[in-house]
């Protein structure tokens, strides 16, 4: 039986939906897989808009904080992150607002303190902050690389490309079952390398 | 933290679960604190590969611990006791007041209906009664304006002991009828002239006259 709606829009939905639900309902643990779901996706929409990396986690955390206070007034006509997405973008513009009337009224005799709290701010992304990250990330590529080879081609296929199971399961020619296990076992075994590798870099 | 379990979770992580096993993790994810972390290193993994920003661990803890602090602040009868509105609100005496004197507005309009009530309750029968109790001794000319029209219906129907019938109760009738009017035009005086007393009083309460002046400039014609 064909479905008009692919499936991937259909789960997309359900699965966000789902959690947002919960989350509405007081289940702050439903809200945490959806801050964990898309922190660093809205952390490259704000990066673009401010500057400053430390203002970007301030302004990251507002956005989850606003998100949730205003659960309610989701109504699920539009996908979860598109509305995250809009509240992302609102934040960051009253921010940098706020910052540019600071700048304004800021005297010569304040720029020493706010040198002072823009250098606190670079803390956060320090040298050896940014060291590791780009290290993790080095980790994990390597990993992916030495994953057997129908393991990553559906990982990559899924994460790079953005496929579907169905999609990739007709690109790769094996039932989606196959896809959904490789998709699941490279996951698995790069998690545990990086786990050997760099233990606690992985929250488990 | 079972292999099925972790195997749904990727399947939900790329939107291909299935609803019963979406809801199995929602559901998991309060006892097993691991699916929680399983899941963040599947999006560190999909982070990685698609060159988005890595965002340090601690963000979920901060955005929890605000609201959290938020949600405690709610709560707390110290927080409440020193909220504006609690000082604020005794402190309103204009509320009172006005509210008196819309009561009292309210209670002057309410008296003036009753006493229109009663009015036509108590006087109207009184003047009603004695007509019909002294309509022998009304004026003939009452009695004759409508006689001729009960004659001439009778006639159509050209019987005589219908003609005497009629010419035994007419006069009562005609003379309820002939009442009636004049009792609907006395209530009619009276309940302007109660009108616009009250129109006249209201104007020097407040803004509530301009509705009965408009009522009783709209009374041109008697209450039928």
């Amino acid at each position: 039986m064909a479905n008009p709606v692919t499936p991937m829009q259909t789960n997309e939905a359900d699965s966000d939906h789902a959690l947002v639900d919960r989350a509405r309902q007081g289940d702050r643990h439903a809200f945490d897989l959806l801050v964990l779901k898309y922190q660093s996706r809205l952390a490259l929409v704000i990066s673009r808009l401010i500057p400053n990396s430390g203002d970007v986690l301030d302004v990251l955390q507002d956005t989850f904080v606003k998100a949730y206070r205003s659960l309610h007034t989701f109504r699920g006509d539009s996908a979860f992150y598109t509305w995250l997405y809009r509240i992302a973008v609102n934040t960051a513009k009253n921010h940098m607002a706020a910052r540019q009337k600071e700048a304004k009224d800021v005297s010569v005799d304040d720029d020493a303190l706010d040198t002072d709290r823009v250098s606190g701010f670079q803390d956060l992304g320090s040298p050896d902050g940014e060291a590791s990250a780009e290290e993790l990330q080095s980790a994990i590529l390597s990993a992916i690389d030495a994953l057997p080879e129908d393991l990553r081609q559906a990982l990559t296929l899924r994460e790079l490309e953005g496929l579907s199971y169905e999609e990739i399961a007709a690109t790769m020619k094996c039932p989606i079952g196959t896809v959904r296990s490789r998709i699941f076992r490279a996951r698995d075994q790069v998690i545990q390398e990086i786990s050997s590798q760099f233990p606690g870099t992985f929250l488990s | 933290m079972t292999e099925t379990l972790r195997n749904s979770l990727s399947a939900m992580l790329d939107q291909e679960a299935s609803e019963f096993e979406t809801r199995r993790i929602i559901d998991s994810v309060k006892t097993q604190p691991e699916l929680k972390e399983y899941w963040a290193s599947c999006q560190l993994i999909k982070s990685a590969l698609q060159g988005e920003p890595l965002v340090p661990g601690d963000l979920l803890a901060r955005v929890n611990q605000e609201l959290d602090g938020e949600a405690s602040v709610d709560v707390a009868p110290a927080e409440c006791e020193s909220k504006p509105q609690v000082t604020f609100l005794p402190a309103r005496e204009p509320l009172p007041s006005r509210f008196g004197a819309v009561t009292g507005q309210l209670a002057l309009a309410a008296s003036v209906a009753f006493a229109v009530v009663v009015g036509v309750k108590v006087v109207a029968p009184l003047e009603m009664a004695a007509p019909i109790a002294d309509v022998s001794s009304e004026s003939l000319e009452m009695i004759q304006f409508q006689l001729p029209v009960q004659k001439e219906t009778v006639s159509v129907q050209g019987v005589q002991s219908t003609e005497s019938v009629v010419n035994n109760e007419t006069p009562q009738a005609t003379a309820r009828l002939l009442t009636e009017q004049d009792m609907k035009q006395m209530v009619s005086q009276r309940l302007g002239s109660y009108l616009l007393r009250h129109a006249e009083n209201t104007a020097v309460v407040g803004n509530s006259s301009v509705l009965p002046l408009a009522r009783v400039m709209g009374r041109d014609e008697p209450i039928e």
